[in-house]
């Protein structure tokens, strides 16, 4: 099977794991998604999706920063995994292929060797490849050339030429396995004492069974919490019936699906909010009555503007944090979602204007 | 003879007491005075020349309105603040004016801007601004009032230059012959001296000293004249492209040809460029005086380069293009303009001359009492006595001693610590 053939059969079985801190990846084993610690952020909630599941809230049940792996259970029925471990360990020079999605670039596939298959990194070892991964491969598989799971991505040696490293499927199998038997609902791993602790059980935060302070355990109980504009914005954006864990992107952006269209939401450092619609792209002839048209229609709303942006055209409101009042806020919002999908059509029905293309994996 | 204005930034004296009524400006809107506040703000903005205000804000209240205008170059910006509201519109070209080029600059401006907007309302095109706010603040109206006026005057700038249109602007005055025809004179003048100078000092063995002729020219140019319009949009394109990738021999042969067009400009052509306007905001942020001593010691790398290497004739074309290059590039605190402005006028004598200005330079050396007198007389509240510092710095032995002296004694000086 080539690599192309590979993703083709596995597609299914790769997720994308985000959190508000990032985003990497993931892939499904049995009824759980499995990825790095650090990709889950020491949170107990993250989002995940894959091809057949749409972006979705789901429970961080495991979260192990000493081997750096997270076990994530969805909350819809998980699609089932094609996937297989390896039942045997890479060897020196096995082809190695890394799938997930780097940079956000969704189910990209990239090939190597094995350059070492045991490399010490204290007290682990790890799967040394020159399998170009970037950040974002993170917690995404690495398949041998039966494409069965050989490791998991899951870190590579910065502004260095493909010196990347997984950790080898075997120690996924054993912390499964481990898991498994103690049946707790939650568990992290406590990286002093290595036991698996029932999150339950955690009194303050500190290990009961070793007396050292778990970190993860108290972000975990602390959760993701917003605060000053970006709190107001998800106070808005809740009010206006918007899922807001599922449209967070990062700790300052959003992303609202309506009908057809997208509307992004970002936050920027000098204060401007911004939340941009993206409508169409210019249509080939008729450029002029559109740009008139939408020059003239600015005069008429409130809050909200056209703009042009290369191709596309934008409805937008731009705000400022400091002048972000929640009820003006919520009015102007709910215009931009209503007066979108309005102008949307118009500029499509009536100007021939081409309706922006999502790409299908956004 | 009418008084005309230096380079592109705020050329102005501020309000002595500018920063008293910020701070009453910020009191007054935290108790709730909002419109007292407004007030306040704006009269903080107010600039003057030789102590006399430039009425560049004009602002009528009644009971529960404050309007006011705010002028910025070609813009003029008409505002009605309340309680809650803001509410600020400029003109910037009629809905006859208008073509597909136009309006899809307007249009990708939108994507740009953060407080206001572009919109055809009626028969004209307004640059527009609406802001609600239960609790305003001075910050808050500051950032957007300054967006809008900046913009707006930009704009009408670009619109006129890039697109050929006239601008229209009751607010401006077109300046005389009086002060029109001795810049057209320099201009010329110069231009003369640079040919010159690039068939005597000019090397096409080294395409450096030749950039440093052409870019002193255009800089030097923009500052002196300080032209408007199509000229300074001309102007900017240009140093715009020379920093920018390429070949340092197609580079300057743009600007070369770019001065043989200014060189055949009839003075009639030549004074379209040219209006008195008021203004009131700075369009540049201060540099912190860090980025300003890293370029001078860059600077002085580059002229040990040529002293080294023999090239002498240069070392005085690329003072003149440090101090142009910083007062184009650079915002800078009001004491250091006028450092350079001096400067400048040490080197260009016979041109401020002609303008009914002292000679700051004479019998082959700078004039020292003249130039000490000048930099005394600089307009300040606070740091007289780091000015008088810096004029006893300077070597008035030689115009060489003078100018490392000079940008010696401008890396130790920071008008921001007062």
């Amino acid at each position: 099977m080539n690599t192309q053939e590979i993703l083709a059969k596995h597609i299914n079985s790769i997720a994308q794991v985000s959190t508000p801190y990032g985003s990497g990846s993931g892939f499904l084993m049995q009824d759980l998604i499995i990825t790095n610690s650090h990709v889950v952020s020491g949170l107990r909630e993250c989002i995940i999706s894959t091809k057949e599941l749409k972006r979705e809230v789901a429970d961080v049940i495991y979260d192990d920063s000493y081997l750096d792996l997270a076990f994530i259970k969805p909350r819809s029925k998980a699609p089932k995994s094609t996937l297989e471990f390896a039942t045997q360990e890479a060897q020196d020079g096995d082809l190695a292929i890394a799938i997930g999605h780097p940079y956000g670039l969704n189910y990209s596939t990239t090939e190597g060797i094995v350059s070492r298959s045991a490399r010490r990194f204290g007290e682990l070892e790890y799967i040394q490849i020159d399998t170009a991964i970037n950040p974002g491969n993170s917690g995404g598989p690495l398949l041998d050339s039966d494409s069965n799971i050989i490791g998991i991505n899951t870190f590579i040696i910065q502004n260095s030429n493909n010196l990347g490293f997984a950790l080898p499927s075997h120690y996924i199998i054993s912390a499964l396995e481990a898991f498994r038997r103690k049946g707790y609902r939650y568990a992290i791993r406590c990286s002093s004492c290595k036991n698996i602790i029932d999150e339950d059980l955690i009194v303050g935060e500190y290990c009961p069974k070793c007396g050292s302070k778990l970190e993860i355990a108290k972000s975990r109980k602390e959760g993701y919490k917003p605060f000053g504009a970006t709190k107001t914005i998800e106070q808005t954006l809740e009010e206006l019936g918007v899922d807001v864990k599922v449209a967070r992107r990062f700790e300052r952006n959003w992303r609202v699906d309506l009908e057809d269209l997208i509307v992004e939401i970002a936050y920027f450092e000098n204060g401007a909010i911004i939340a941009d619609a993206k409508l169409c792209e210019i249509p080939k002839d008729g450029i002029d009555e559109i740009y008139s048209f939408l020059l003239t229609q600015n005069a008429t709303l409130k809050d909200l503007r056209f703009s042009i942006n290369q191709t596309i055209i934008y409805l937008s409101f731009v705000g400022i944090d400091a002048l972000f009042e929640k009820n003006s806020a919520k009015k102007a919002l709910q215009s931009l979602f209503e007066n979108a999908i309005k102008y949307a059509d118009i500029l499509v029905n009536e100007f021939r204007a081409t309706r922006y293309k999502k790409d299908e994996d956004e | 003879m009418q008084n005309y204005p230096f380079g592109r930034d705020l050329f102005y004296q501020r309000a002595k007491d500018e920063l008293e009524l910020f701070n009453s400006s910020l009191k007054e809107f935290a108790s709730g005075d909002t419109l007292a506040g407004f007030e306040l703000f704006l009269n903080s903005l107010l600039n003057y020349t030789i102590d006399t205000s430039n009425d560049n804000i004009t602002i009528k209240k009644s009971r529960s309105k404050l309007h006011f205008e705010i002028l910025e170059g070609l813009a003029k910006v008409e505002a009605v603040a309340t309680k809650t509201t803001l509410h600020a519109r400029c003109v910037i070209i009629s809905g006859d004016d208008l073509n597909i080029n136009i309006k899809r600059y307007l249009l990708t401006r939108n994507y740009q801007l953060t407080y206001c907007k572009y919109e055809l309302r009626d028969t004209e095109v307004e640059l527009t601004l609406d802001l609600k706010s239960r609790s305003f603040t001075t910050h808050k109206i500051f950032f957007a009032l300054r967006e809008i006026a900046l913009n707006a005057a930009y704009d009408k700038e670009y619109i006129a230059s890039e697109f050929g249109i006239k601008p229209t602007a009751k607010h401006i005055l077109i300046p005389d012959e009086s002060v029109l025809m001795p810049r057209y004179n320099f201009m010329h003048s110069k231009i003369k001296k640079l040919k010159d100078d690039l068939a005597n000092i000019g090397s096409s063995e080294n395409l450096g000293i030749n950039s440093f002729l052409l870019l002193e020219f255009i800089l030097s140019i923009d500052y002196l004249l300080s032209p408007k319009l199509n000229l300074k949009h001309l102007i900017t394109k240009r140093v715009n492209e020379y920093f920018s990738e390429g070949f340092l021999e197609s580079k300057n042969e743009e600007i070369y040809e770019f001065i043989l067009t200014m060189e055949r400009f009839s003075f009639e052509e030549f004074s379209t460029n040219f209006y008195c306007s008021k203004q009131t905001f700075s369009p540049t942020e201060t540099t912190p005086n860090e980025e300003i001593i890293s370029f001078i010691d860059e600077t002085f790398a580059k002229i040990a380069w040529y002293k080294n290497n023999r090239f002498f004739n240069i070392l005085d074309i690329i003072y003149c293009y440090m101090a142009s290059y910083l007062l184009y590039n650079y915002g800078l605190h009001s004491q250091t303009k006028a450092l350079l402005h001096i400067f400048l006028k040490v080197h260009y004598y016979d041109f401020f001359a002609s303008l009914g200005e002292s000679k700051l330079f004479e019998k082959n050396a700078p004039n020292a009492k003249l130039i000490a007198s000048e930099i005394s007389a600089i307009n300040t509240l606070k740091g007289k006595k780091r000015l008088e510092e810096f004029s006893k710095k300077l070597d008035y032995s030689s115009l060489g001693g003078f100018n490392r002296s000079f940008f010696l004694a401008l890396k130790n000086f920071d008008p921001q610590e007062f």
